[in-house]
């Protein structure tokens, strides 16, 4: 009969050893690469350290008061809200509208359905760089696509990124074309959730036109995905860089300067790490009120009616 | 030989189990008998090593093991939920156990298992002892497939070779019956019993049905609310029911409970007045009869009426109710005449196999009902 | 089938079309330019499909940049991220899903609350931190702050907890140590997670621009995005077919690995709605 082999350790003492090995490497490597550096850029936001310094002073919120005052860093902050207020909407309505059409055609085909799935999430996948370098050329003011088809259509072509006014609208359209498709794939598993009966009982009640059962079904049992598209895509309009770096560094004249691009200029070229860490506060905080709101209204349980 | 000593299980403040003791011989075939909620699970986990017991100690072969991990015990379980492992295949599910006891770190590594002549000597060794397992168990067919494509008979077995596949001290067994159908488990239940005689192994099973332990064990140890209120044979458990509890819990038909006062060695109840071989102290006896060894007589005066007949071919049982409202079963093993519903009948039953409990306590009296000087209808 | 649905029908199948035509002209686009010749890109005529299939552009973007190095750069990185990812989170999961043990809710609170936090925040302190270790400029520098996916232990633990605990028991008693019961057990029950989990990554970093531009300046070291924009800012504009067929080169990968796991591609979005 095998023998039984004994432990040296008290059953305790190994269950303890065991769980600090399964646990604790992850843990120290959550406190070192994000909690730790999240009060340090607390703590750095108050000073005017820059990279390579020897020393700093604490300067209280005076990075705060010139983020908010300076013109620069009053730009990236609106610039970042009016990308933000442009790509929310529009890429809600579009992914929805989207996600409607795909489900209707799953209903009747569903390879169909598939391949319009396929090609709208293509630009989720795809990297983000190289297709901002594609806009560029689909964009160029005098080669590009766009406005050779305009001016064939007869309205005069602009210069999408090299005009003040329009370079901010002109990346959140791309932004906009980045999120459709993963918006639609959150709304369609939305749609999928729906439960059939509830479509029926809406005919039964005289809601019979689509519109009309939009309104009295989809519309509000859509409530919670909704939201909760509405708080990714706002986080992730909130976060928009690769366009900026790619395709205006910024520019012209700060014209689409974005927070975090803003931080990365500031702490990462000009090794501002004080000013840069009152961005990434600012910013920070940005994201945590959307989260929290989400939090707060999915607490209350004000969607599904 | 495996001993519990004064095991008690606390989950914070409730007490799951209290001061339980068990020795369980090198071959035997001992079974945990309770109703749900008992601590049989929890018994069957400490002794595994699955569990800790919060004081009391576990002993395998001599050695005290209440601290040792259940990977260092060598003992084998099969869960009630047949536990496979979802990702591989049967023979993965069975080989599993073999590679993790015999074979050393580098030899179980993933690519280098290739290249180790002696890994591959030892994976060869393992696979003609799963095929071995698997044509015992008649599983060879199904050594290719996932978990998910077996029925629940089949997966039973499957958690059986892997249980069987290594030589363990000890197989436990969690109802592992539970889930199969009526038929299937009668069919289980005789191929557990081949197997326990075949390998002769320590099998510890944990059931709450009194039917599969009577049939299989060769100790039963009755749990009742975290606490072992009877070991012993199936036999001693059915002829000598520690408590009132016991007599209800074990065998096929529920037994009988009379209520009758004392007076000395004198008994009265409903069914007349007994005479006890010794005289007890308390003042009230609860005197239990199996349906089975009462019967229906026309010796004896009337004191029953028959409510309803159940015929079950081999067999039938009467109910039959008393003077006093009391309903009484019995169990007729000649089917040829059946009473009739509504009729009148006498009762009497074997003396010598009635139990006599403490009303008070529940627990049983070490005295006989030595003789009936004066039945009911007769008062 | 009645008229009107059949209308309806037609229209949604309309639209889609169009909408699709819209969202998948950058690629089209894109493949089309690489091909053409210097004289077509340039040329004011509009054409959609190239003349022929000039594949000099191709050979030239391999040789004007090491290319082929962005391309390796990308795979050791998104794979040594992976894989330190899953050594760190699949454990610690497993212990949060499956195990009791002392502090137990502070770890999955840490873990929830890191979800809240994007990983630009941390960056000018681990830019500081990397400084500091003389890693800037290394694969290090690349790797190091990503090994502890917060969202990764979430997802595991999500689908680790729904394993029946008699699993793992059964586990224990077939001789396996926990960390045994990690990788041979948990881990491979867990795999749809683990597959959702690992194109959420190598998405996130293959195309992400914004770490590698503050950690790395060597172009030895760049990733693929990155060396798209070395490429773009050498070229100045003026070699359009190259720039193109580097931006092909470096986008086909993901999208084929899109088409061929698309299943766990949409699985991550749902999934990853949680982290944003
Ligand atoms: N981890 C635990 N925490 C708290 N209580 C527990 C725990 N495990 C078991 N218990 C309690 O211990 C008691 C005995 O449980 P156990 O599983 O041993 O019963 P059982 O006899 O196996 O019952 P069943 O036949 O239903 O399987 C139950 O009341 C159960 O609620
Ligand atoms: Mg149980």
């Amino acid at each position: 009969m095998a023998t039984v082999t004994t432990p040296m350790l008290p059953r305790r003492v190994h269950n303890a050893l065991t769980d600090l090995a399964l646990v604790g490497p992850a843990t120290l490597a959550m406190l070192c690469l994000i909690f730790v550096p999240a009060v340090l850029v607390a703590v750095l936001s108050f000073t005017d350290y820059q990279f390579g310094a020897k020393a700093f002073n604490w300067i209280g919120l005076e990075n705060y008061v010139e983020l908010f005052t300076d013109r620069t860093g009053k730009r990236a902050v609106f610039n970042t809200l009016y990308y933000a207020a442009i790509v929310i909407p529009c890429s809600m309505i579009l992914s929805l509208l989207v996600a409607m059409g795909v489900h209707q055609v799953a209903s009747w085909n569903k390879t169909c359905a598939n391949i319009f799935r396929t090609s709208f999430f293509l630009p989720v996948a795809a990297t983000l760089v190289a297709m901002a370098t594609v806009w560029e050329m689909l964009l160029h003011p005098t080669l590009g696509l766009v406005n050779i088809v305009l001016d064939m259509i007869g309205i005069g072509g602009e210069r999408w990124l090299s005009d003040r006014k329009l370079v901010l609208t002109t990346l959140a359209a791309i932004g906009v074309w980045e999120t459709v498709g993963y918006n639609m794939v959150l709304f369609l598993a939305g749609l999928a959730s729906i439960p059939r009966h509830l479509y029926e009982a809406a005919e039964i009640d005289g809601a019979d036109r689509g519109w009309e059962r939009f309104w009295t079904v989809t519309w509000p049992m859509l409530g919670p995905t909704t939201l909760f598209v509405m708080v990714i895509t706002a986080t992730r309009s909130f976060r928009v860089f690769e366009t900026v770096a790619t395709l205006t560094k910024g520019g012209p004249a700060f014209a689409s300067d974005t927070l975090v691009y803003a931080m990365y200029r500031e702490g990462f070229i000009y090794f501002k790490a004080g000013y840069a860490s009152a961005i990434t506060m600012v910013f920070f905080i940005f994201v945590f009120a959307l989260t929290m709101l989400k939090v707060v209204v999915a607490e209350r349980k004000v969607h599904y009616r | 030989m495996i001993e519990l000593r004064n095991i008690k299980r606390q989950f914070g403040q409730t007490t799951v189990l209290e001061d339980i003791s068990l020795t369980v011989e090198n071959g035997s075939f001992t079974t945990l008998l309770g109703a749900s909620g008992s601590g049989k699970s929890t018994t069957l986990r400490i002794i595994a090593g699955l569990d800790t017991p919060t004081s009391g100690s576990v002993m395998i072969n001599g050695q005290d093991v209440t601290q040792a991990p259940a990977a260092a015990r060598n003992i084998a379980m099969v869960f009630q939920s047949y536990a496979l492992y979802p990702h591989m295949d049967v023979r993965g599910n069975i080989t599993l156990p073999l590679a993790m006891r015999n074979m050393n770190r580098l030899e179980r590594a993933p690519l280098l298992n290739k290249l180790l002549p002696s890994a591959r000597q030892k994976a060869q060794n393992h696979q003609e002892q799963v095929e071995s397992i698997a044509r015992m168990l008649e599983i060879e067919h199904l050594l290719a497939r996932k978990p998910s494509q077996l029925s629940g008979g089949q997966k039973q077995r499957v958690a059986m070779g892997r249980a069987l596949v290594r030589d363990p001290v000890a197989f436990l067994l969690d109802e592992p019956l539970s889930n199969l159908d009526a038929k299937l488990r009668g069919q289980m239940r005789g191929e557990l019993i081949d197997l326990h005689k075949r390998t002769g192994k320590t099998f510890i099973y944990v059931t709450h049905d009194q039917a599969e332990a009577m049939s299989m064990s060769d100790q039963i140890a009755i749990f009742m609310h975290g606490v072992i209120v009877q070991k012993g044979t199936p036999h001693d458990l059915y002829e000598r029911p520690a408590t009132k509890e016991v007599a209800a819990f074990i065998g096929d038909h529920p037994i009988n409970f009379i209520e009758c006062s004392v007076e000395g060695n004198v008994v009265r109840g409903p069914l007349g007045i007994f005479v006890l071989d010794e005289a007890v102290s308390c003042q009230n006896v609860v005197i239990g009869v199996r349906p089975e060894v009462m019967e229906l007589s026309s010796e004896t005066a009337v004191n029953g009426k028959v409510e309803r007949v159940e015929y079950f071919g081999s067999k039938a049982t009467a109910s039959l109710s008393l003077s006093n409202g009391q309903m009484i079963q019995v169990v007729l093993e000649d089917t040829s005449t059946l009473p009739e519903t509504g009729s009148a009948c006498g009762l009497s039953f074997e003396l010598s196999r009635a139990h006599v409990f403490d009303a008070q306590t529940g627990l049983r009296l070490d005295v006989k009902v030595a003789a009936c000087v004066q039945d009911a209808a007769a008062e | 089938m009645n008229a009107r649905t059949y209308t309806s029908r037609a229209l949604t199948v309309f639209f889609l079309t169009i909408g699709a035509a819209i969202l998948l002209l950058p690629f089209f686009w894109m493949v089309s330019l690489s091909l053409k010749t210097p004289e077509e890109i340039f040329s004011p005529e509009l054409t959609f499909f190239p003349g022929s299939f000039y594949f000099d552009n191709y050979i030239k973007a391999f040789q004007q940049v090491p290319l082929h190095r962005f391309l390796l750069n990308g795979v050791m990185v998104c794979g040594g991220i992976l894989f330190f990812q899953m050594m760190f989170a699949v454990p610690c999961a497993y212990a949060l899903a499956q195990r009791q043990f002392a502090g137990r809710t502070i770890v999955f609170g840490m873990v929830l609350a890191g979800l809240l936090v994007p990983y630009h925040v941390t960056a000018v302190p681990i830019f500081l931190g990397l400084a500091q270790l003389q890693l800037l400029n290394t694969y290090a520098a690349l790797v190091l702050p990503f090994v502890a996916s917060v969202f990764g232990i979430f997802l595991f633990r999500q689908f680790m907890a729904t394993l029946p605990p008699d699993l793992i028991d059964a586990a224990r008693v077939d001789g396996l140590s926990e960390m045994a019961i990690v990788w041979r057990i948990a881990f491979p029950a867990a795999w749809p997670a683990a597959t959702t989990f690992a194109i959420f990554s190598i998405v996130a970093h293959w195309n992400d621009l914004f770490w590698p531009m503050i950690v790395i300046s060597d172009a030895d070291l760049a990733t693929p995005p990155q060396g798209i924009l070395f490429f773009r800012d050498e070229e100045s504009g003026s070699d359009v077919g190259p720039l193109m067929a580097a931006a092909t080169v470096v986008t086909t990968p993901l999208v084929l690995l899109f088409l061929i796991a698309q299943r766990w591609f949409i699985q991550g979005v749902t999934m990853s709605g949680i982290k944003g």
